[in-house]
């Protein structure tokens, strides 16, 4: 068993893990590519449906020096807290705080940002030139699911007290706020004309905010799709 | 009852809520009687002739539509399982069964009827006063009592449909959509704010939906379809009707009922647009069936198609009553007589029109008792006599016949709403009338229409308006173009007939028709001493019946005052608290929001028969097997780890990073120890106090460099231990970040003396022997090729080492050493066996072994403080207590092992002194004996001395101090 790389598992892998699910590795996660039927997911996923999206890699970074850092690698810094930018490989670079950032890359893209730059962090060395950033370690301290379709907002709208509404909540916004009780990161970012929101909450709570979510869009004909129908909507 | 089918429908055009092309059929009080689609149990049993609807609380009289509005408790009924529906306001649905409420038997024949006849041995109050003499009588009252007390039945066993709560949000949220709300709306929508318009009833309109207004009603159809056409079709305004506004709390949060949702709706700005309550007057019978408000009487016309009697007289303090008349006349229903209260003669073009048809004009007049019909169920006529002075009437009476008396006296804001939000109301003596004080309303709030005291059709509707503009400034919106309002200060005027309130010699003027108060029963209150408003109202129950004082407090309010002998003016009524209507709990409660948290072996815990026990937000396994086989498992988890080994899940104890040039201070001022020297890659045990001394949490550090800490913290801890790293930092603004990442690792413990081998099977970058990695080392490595910390810990006294690794690679790591321990006798290993083992090694639990006030002398832990530090928070408070005499200390005790095993927290004995408590025991398997761990008197603790320990069941032990740990005292297990 020595030297074996153990596949990384989602908190709410189990949740998708029906008889008819087909699986794909993707960062080292194994995660479902399907779950029913591929044809009805897309159609679920322009309406209302959850994806678990804890595979898709990504990074923090914290500290003083941060800013600066992330500039010398050539990225672009979001001007305001709870706001982004986009990186030139589509990854997200996600203020969460004066000196807080979050490399999350975007599910239309397989990006390599958050893996350079986690490469390319390296404590001691920072430690020794006296460099204030330190590494988060997102990609396990939080879950990431993506809800998309057009009844998203009257799913948050029983679950969140923040007007996540389109007209109020645009496309690439950026809230932390408390969803389900629960305190939550959520990133707008539409996949073509289809709504869509990722939302990052604290990984050992994540199977409660996923059964939250779906019994919250059982009204609304909510349900759980794997990453192949999202990959059709981009 | 029996009537014939729909006998008092009207023809259309009246009827504007009602679908004449659905007929509905359901049972009242065994009847079956058939409305229209739209009908509510009231319309419908009025349409059919049937005017007695339920009996009232305590007399139980027979009680009919009063507002027609859902605002009074006459018609409480029964449908099925669900008590205290207003029949007023609830639709009839196909084979809904109805029953009357508070009869003894049936509504037709109630028994209780005859407390009526015995009012006058039911005084205010009595109820305080009887009952609990002779003494033992309370026994035989109370069943009577329980069983005649309360309203509706309930199921206990039905089980409720399931409904949830939303969030919703507007710029303008507008509280009724009468003239004044639609007019409103449409102002805040045209300046661009994003209008929720609410309502109660099914479309908007709300007055202009029934009430007259003035003689050529086409021009205020005209208006309403003006008003509605523009507000349905605009963009910006969203009409949310059959919603109920409950509450307004803090910042316009507004509670907002729909029939299968709370809504919960966030206003920057709130137009208050809710109306007012028409009210009654005070005379002998006016509770009759027959007996309504104004209001009511053109709601059944207006909205139900209804003619609410055969033969009217219509009882008026305004000019609003003379559109009742003229409104009855106008559908076939002869109007004997306008008793007009006020002394001289209006003249407006209502007072004309019904002077025109030839109705007869008793001006100065009023009603001084109505007649009734057999069994109080209907009234055949009114007493009418002239005004002669405040509530004093001539002695000689003229009778009028009828079966309808109309009340249009006056009017209260429906100030509920606004009252919640912290309004103020006082009593306008000039305008004899409720009006809000200046400067109460709250912020970003506006009033408008009759709850603003403006009645007049156009002046409301330019009220409106005004009130639109101001709310959508207030929500952040500007006007292009300054709007003008040449009327609306004009707008202002009363309705109200100062004291429509005549005593009648033989009482039964009721005040407060939900609680059967008389104006006597309010005078004998004040005369009893209860002279405040808030005393009468709690000795005499006046205005806490189901309508909340909606048509009873302005009358109380002046009773009240006039037998205290105060003055009215400014005075207000009692407090007004949410909910404002009738608040169903399943709708309160919707779907819950309790965050839990669990670790990536969570699920592993439950396959492998893991009895799950709440920490905190955490679930942990207590152990492995059945209840059963409690105690049995736990030994079994305990021996595995004594002589083979044991797997924990420890990813519940918090995990904090603390990195940065500072670190090493930080941490010397967080925590009693000194971390300024601890050596990279090995360990400190950690234990920090608060500002008073008090222990209050404690873990160990692990060092990875210079800048680097890693931390833990106790399972319940976490979280309050980071909170109070970023505050004291706050303050200190020293150079380092911390970072919580509980949820980021898992950890497990492998503990045991096969834990090296099985652990060095799995890994090839660390070299796992003794001489290698020693007791209190940690290491960064790999464990099947999973990134890992090593922390080789003694937490439970043997030789073991916690293993933490990313979350998500958690429990494949859990699987793959359960499987490599397999041949070594590995097994699962809950947290009862680790409380076991730990205690035997003598090591506390912060919060079991302490509480709120534990300081480290009094727990043994002295040794964890750096004396020589300058600082470490509550360092100040231990230095001054290390100076004085202890009062208690925590030791060791043994008991042999047949001992009643004792509990936590038995007492500690001398005597009959309690010196004492256990914190820990249990029953060792390793030791053949009973160990423990207790708080005693400072004289209490020479090893080998023996102290009494009361047990649960009161019998008294000796137990023996004894040295801990316990087990391996020399530690040399662990050191392995």
């Amino acid at each position: 068993m020595k030297k074996e790389v153990s596949i990384k598992r989602s908190s709410v892998y189990r949740k998708c893990n029906l008889d008819t699910t087909t699986y794909q590795v993707l960062n080292g996660f194994i995660t479902p590519m399907s779950i029913t039927d591929p044809e009805d997911e897309i159609d679920s996923a322009k309406k209302l449906a959850i994806c678990d999206m804890s595979w898709l890699p990504r990074t923090g970074f914290k500290g003083k020096d941060t800013i600066s850092w992330l500039r010398a690698q050539g990225l672009k810094i979001p001007k305001q807290v709870n706001s982004l930018e986009k990186s030139n490989d589509g990854s997200l670079i996600i203020r969460l705080g004066i000196t807080e950032f979050l490399i999350l890359t975007d599910p239309r893209g397989m990006g390599e940002l958050s893996v350079e730059l986690n490469n390319g962090w390296e404590a001691k060395k920072f430690e020794s030139v006296g460099m204030n950033t330190y590494c988060l370690p997102r990609q396990d301290s939080h879950a990431c699911f993506l809800l998309c379709g057009e009844y998203v907002p009257q799913l948050f709208a029983k679950l969140c007290a923040v007007d996540l509404s389109v007209n109020h909540f645009p496309h690439l916004g950026v809230v932390q706020t408390s969803v389900a009780r629960l305190s939550s990161i959520i990133v707008r970012n539409d996949l073509s004309d289809t709504l869509s929101y990722l939302i990052l909450v604290d990984s050992a709570s994540a199977e409660y905010l996923w059964d939250c979510i779906i019994a919250a869009g059982q009204e609304l004909d909510g349900r759980t799709v794997g990453y192949r129908s999202i990959l059709k909507l981009i | 009852m029996s009537k014939a089918a729909n006998s008092m429908r009207l023809a259309e055009p009246y009827g504007l809520y009602i679908d004449r092309s659905q007929r509905i059929t359901f049972q009242f009080e065994g009847q079956t009687v058939t409305g229209y689609m739209g009908d509510t149990i009231a319309s419908a049993l009025m349409a059919n002739g049937i005017k007695v609807i339920s009996r009232s609380f305590k007399y139980h009289r027979p009680r009919g539509v009063l507002s027609m509005a859902g605002q009074d408790g006459n018609t409480l009924v029964q449908i099925d399982d669900e008590p205290n529906v207003r029949a007023d306001m609830r639709l009839i649905e196909k084979g809904m069964i109805v029953t009357a409420q508070n009869v003894i038997g049936s509504l037709k024949n109630d028994v209780g009827f005859i407390l009526n006849a015995c009012s006058r041995f039911l005084p205010v109050g009595f109820y305080y006063k009887a009952f609990f003499k002779p003494k033992g009588a309370w026994k035989l009252w109370e069943p009577i009592i329980r069983r005649m007390a309360g309203l509706g039945k309930i199921n206990v066993q039905a089980t409720p449909e399931e409904s949830d709560k939303q969030y919703r949000f507007a710029d303008v949220a507008v509280i009724g959509a009468g003239p004044a709300g639609l007019a409103a709306a449409l102002q805040s929508a045209e300046l661009g704010a994003n209008v929720m318009l609410i309502d109660e009833n099914p479309m908007p309109g709300g007055s202009l939906n029934y009430a007259r207004y003035q003689t050529d009603h086409d021009q205020v159809l005209s208006l309403r379809e003006r008003l509605l056409k523009q507000v349905q079709s605009h963009v910006n305004i969203t009409i949310l009707c059959n919603a109920m506004c409950t509450g307004w709390f803090d910042d316009n949060w507004l509670a907002v009922m729909t029939k299968k949702r709370l809504i919960k709706l966030r206003a920057k700005a709130v137009v208050a647009a809710m109306g007012s309550f028409e009210q009654p007057a005070v005379f002998r019978h006016n509770d009759l069936p027959g007996v309504m408000l104004g209001s009511a009487a053109q709601r059944l016309i207006r909205l139900y198609g209804i003619k609410p009697g055969h033969k009217a007289v219509v009882l008026t303090g305004n000019d609003d009553g003379y559109a009742v008349a003229l409104d009855l006349m106008e559908t076939g229903t002869p109007v004997n007589a306008v008793v007009d209260m006020r002394a001289n003669e209006a003249n407006s073009e209502l007072v004309t029109a019904v002077k025109e048809q030839g109705i007869e004009v008793l001006q100065g007049h009023t009603v001084i008792e109505a007649m009734p019909g057999p069994g109080l169920r209907s009234i055949k006529g009114v007493h009418v006599g002239k005004i002669i002075g405040e509530g004093k009437v001539a002695g000689n009476s003229r009778f009028i016949h009828c079966d309808l008396l109309c009340m249009s006296v006056g009017y209260t804001p429906a100030a509920q709403l606004l009252c919640h939000s912290g309004a103020g109301l006082e009593y306008d003596e000039a305008d004899a009338m409720l009006k809000f004080k200046d400067g109460s309303l709250c912020d970003n709030a506006v009033i408008t229409g009759s709850v603003n005291a403006v009645f007049d059709l156009d002046a409301v509707v330019e009220d409106g308006s005004y009130a639109g503009l101001s709310a959508a400034e207030l929500a952040g919106f500007k006007a292009k173009n300054p709007v003008a309002f040449p009327n609306r200060n004009k707008a202002s005027s009363t309705q109200n007939f100062p004291w429509p309130i005549f005593a009648h010699a033989k009482g039964k003027d009721f005040i407060d028709f939900d609680e059967d108060l008389q104006i006597k029963d309010i005078q004998r209150a004040v005369a009893e001493g209860y002279d405040d408003l808030e005393l009468v109202k709690r000795y005499s129950t006046v205005v806490m019946g189901p309508s909340q004082g909606r048509q009873s407090a302005l009358n109380n309010l002046r009773i009240v005052t006039k037998a205290a002998n105060k003055s009215i003016q400014g005075l207000s009524i009692t407090t007004q608290r949410p909910p404002f209507h009738p608040e169903p709990i399943q709708l309160l409660a919707g779907q819950s929001f309790q965050p839990l948290r669990r670790t990536a072996m969570h699920h592993r815990h439950l396959e492998s028969g893991a009895q799950m026990i709440p920490a905190g937000l955490w679930q942990r396994p207590a152990y492995y097997g059945i209840p059963k086989k409690r105690q049995q498992i736990i030994e079994q988890e305990a021996l595995a780890v004594r002589n083979k080994v044991g797997l924990i899940d420890v990813s519940t104890l918090g995990k904090l990073e603390i990195r940065g040039p500072d670190a090493a201070e930080f941490m010397n001022r967080m925590y009693t120890f000194a971390y300024v020297k601890q050596v990279v890659n090995r360990l400190r045990y950690v234990l920090m106090t608060d500002e008073t001394g008090a222990i209050i949490d404690d873990g160990i550090a692990a060092r990875f460099s210079q800048q680097h800490f890693y931390v833990t913290t106790t399972t319940g801890g976490a979280d309050n231990v980071y909170r109070a790293m970023l505050r004291w930092n706050a303050q200190w603004c020293l150079d380092v970040d911390i970072s919580n990442v509980t949820s980021a690792y898992a950890a497990m413990s492998l503990a045991g003396p096969n834990s090296r081998t099985i652990l060095q099977n799995l890994m090839s970058d660390i070299d796992l022997s003794a001489e290698k990695f020693k007791y209190s080392e940690v290491r960064c490595g790999h464990v099947m090729g999973i990134p890992a910390r090593f922390l080789r810990v003694g937490f439970v006294g043997e030789l073991g080492w916690e293993i933490h690794v990313p979350s998500s690679q958690g429990e494949a790591l859990w699987d793959g050493l359960l499987k490599a321990g397999e041949p070594y006798g590995c097994m699962p290993v809950g947290i009862e066996a680790q409380r076991l083992l730990r205690l035997e090694k003598g090591h506390i639990i912060v919060g079991q072994d302490t509480d709120g006030l534990t300081i480290p002398q009094e727990a043994n832990m002295d040794w964890a403080i750096a004396k020589k530090k300058p600082f470490f928070i509550g360092k100040h408070a231990i230095d001054i207590l290390a100076g004085r005499q202890l009062n208690r200390a925590l030791v060791g005790f043994s008991l042999p092992v047949d001992t009643s095993l004792p509990e936590d927290c038995n007492l500690i004995l001398r005597g009959n002194d309690i010196t004492g408590r256990i914190t820990s025991v249990a029953r060792s398997p390793t030791l053949g004996k009973i160990i423990g761990l207790a708080y005693v008197a400072t004289d209490q603790i020479q090893e080998g001395s023996n102290f009494d320990i009361k047990l649960s069941n009161g019998e008294c032990i000796s137990a023996t101090v004894t040295a801990t740990p316990f087990y391996d005292p020399d530690n040399q297990r662990q050191a392995l």
